[in-house]
């Protein structure tokens, strides 16, 4: 029976498995393959040649994509705990079940509609004439307005996680801190703080994987004069430069891979604060 | 925090959150061309001349198609293997969960230039065609059907499904009978979620279409760059609409369904 049960497992499991080695694998190894080209080159089976690579290392465009990519990430990481992290805790002292209801879908809400749509929105407000046109001088085609509609788009993916944490932390422990004596900003920093650093570091690594591929908001706010490696690889693609852009494409490949060990092993060092797998 | 501070704190984060929103909804109604404060007059020109627009139709229809197919496709793909893992002793499991989720990490940017990569070297009759972009779209919805699915599994009782089994059932007829049943309500999720991101998809599509026939939110993303006017507007405001909707029903149809239930219970204690 259980080797009937197994067999019958597999079966289930295998398409799945199948397309993902298809469609993922296969494509990581393609983009590998097509880094090592001659520049200029659209077809596959082109001579192998790492003179893309060194002219992509060697030109200071692709450093300062790459500057503004992480710029753009550590910044709105930054800004989006920074507001996630005490609407959370807002959030939780909400008594009625309605006030929370309606929190959590406005703030859920920009999940449901397009980044094209809320980028746009953005462009309309921060345009000369527009609303905040005449406060925030100068902010749209340039990193300010880039930074904060990336914020609004990435600021749901790093509310829920952080959202979990807070809503996890027992009432009891905080009364039991009081009635040890210690006063609300203590408790807080050595009882309740350290206690919700996973869901943070979730949230934060989630948003700033998502904001170092963003492509669509930089494209619409940056209006050309802001360049983030998304953009750079598909400009470059429109203009038959296929090599360098998987050479970019591995560049912004690595660099996730990176930040998504940077934060595994920060979650591993913050004592106390171990997730539970 | 005080009570007043933390009321003036939510206000800001909600104002934050709508007003794009908001300006795109009234930018679509109004009759200026550009808005700079309250309308100084309302129309329905600026729809009318958005539902006219052939590439906004096209790329409507397309969208449609793609997502559909996508969901479709990887909610399939997704349930039976969420189920294989969950119920089944596969060898590798825990391996299998992690690697269905992977491809959440991966930059849709570099997908999107991949499966251009795959498309124009290797298969170019599926590029810029509807099969070829949901072909993509799978690899997107595939993490969240397995992890929503997963988590509806892993709240059941697996008694039930062995009792139905023992009384005779077959494999197909326990799931089926026993098991959809009881996970209907993170398949409906899988669904609408899945639809939705498929159909608002933009940073990986961008790279699979040729700009004449796409789908609508990389027309409304080819057209904004462009040019922007009220009519991008008013079909953004369909969208917004229609996603809006389409997630009311849904919670609407699940609460009746009891499927908010279960997770209020659980809030109840915790608070």
């Amino acid at each position: 029976m259980t080797a009937v049960r197994r067999r019958l497992g597999l079966l289930l499991v295998a398409p799945g498995t199948a397309y993902l080695v298809l469609a993922f694998c296969s494509v990581v190894l393609l983009l590998v393959t097509y880094s090592v080209r001659t520049e200029q080159t659209s077809t596959l089976f082109a001579a192998f040649d790492l003179g893309t690579w060194r002219g992509a290392l060697a030109d200071g465009y692709l450093w300062s994509t790459v500057g503004t990519t992480l710029r753009l990430g550590l910044l709105v990481t930054l800004i989006c705990v920074l507001i996630a992290y005490p609407l959370a805790w807002c959030i939780r002292t909400l008594r009625r079940n309605w006030q929370i209801a309606v929190m959590l879908f406005v703030i859920f809400s920009p999940i449901l509609v397009s980044v094209v749509v809320r980028s746009y929105g953005w462009a309309m407000l921060l345009r000369t004439g527009g609303p905040l046109g005449g406060v925030f001088d100068d902010w749209l085609y340039h990193e300010p307005g880039v930074v904060l509609a990336l914020v609004h788009v990435e600021l749901p993916f790093a509310f829920f996680p952080i959202l979990a944490a807070v809503r996890a932390v027992p009432a009891e422990l905080g009364e039991a801190a009081a009635d040890l004596g210690a006063e609300a900003a203590r408790r807080f920093w050595r009882v309740q703080c350290p206690l919700t650093m996973p869901g943070l570091l979730s949230g934060a690594q989630l948003t700033f994987t998502l904001t170092i591929s963003a492509f669509a908001t930089p494209a619409l706010l940056g209006g050309g004069r802001v360049t983030v490696l998304a953009q750079s690889i598909y400009q470059d693609i429109q203009q038959l430069q296929w090599p360098r852009a998987a050479v970019q494409a591995v560049v912004l490949l690595v660099l996730t891979l990176i930040v998504l060990a940077a934060f595994t092993l920060a979650g591993r060092l913050i004592p106390g604060s171990r997730r539970p797998s | 925090m005080s009570r007043w501070l933390r009321r003036v704190f939510l206000t800001v984060i909600v104002v934050f959150i709508l007003a794009p929103l908001v300006i795109v909804l009234v930018a679509s109604v109004s009759t200026d061309e550009v808005l700079s404060g309250w309308p100084s007059g309302l129309t329905t020109r600026w729809l009318s001349e958005a539902l006219g627009y052939e590439q906004f139709r096209v790329g409507f229809v397309y969208s449609v198609r793609v997502a559909a197919i996508a969901t479709a496709w990887s909610v399939l793909l997704g349930t039976s293997a969420a189920y294989a893992i969950h119920r089944f002793d596969v060898p590798g499991a825990a391996f299998l969960r992690t690697v269905f989720i992977a491809p959440l990490s991966m930059p849709r940017v570099v997908v999107g230039f991949c499966f251009f990569v795959l498309y124009a070297s290797l298969v170019p009759a599926a590029y810029g065609t509807v099969g070829g972009v949901a072909f993509g779209h799978i690899l997107l919805l595939l993490p969240f059907v397995v992890s929503l699915v997963g988590a509806g599994l892993a709240n059941l009782d697996p008694e039930l499904e062995e009792a139905a089994r023992d009384l005779g059932a077959s494999p197909l007829k326990t799931f089926l009978r026993v098991t959809l049943p009881q996970i209907r309500a993170s398949l409906i999720i899988a669904v609408v979620f899945g639809f939705l991101t498929s159909f608002d998809e933009v940073d990986l599509s961008v790279f699979l279409m040729p700009a004449d026939t796409t789908t609508l939110p990389v027309a409304i993303f080819l057209r904004l760059q462009q040019n922007q006017d009220p009519t991008t507007s008013a079909v953004s405001s369909l969208m917004i609409i229609g996603s809006l909707l389409l997630a009311g029903f849904v919670a609407l149809a699940g609460r009746r369904a009891g499927l908010f239930a279960a997770p209020k219970r659980k809030e109840e204690r915790t608070t």
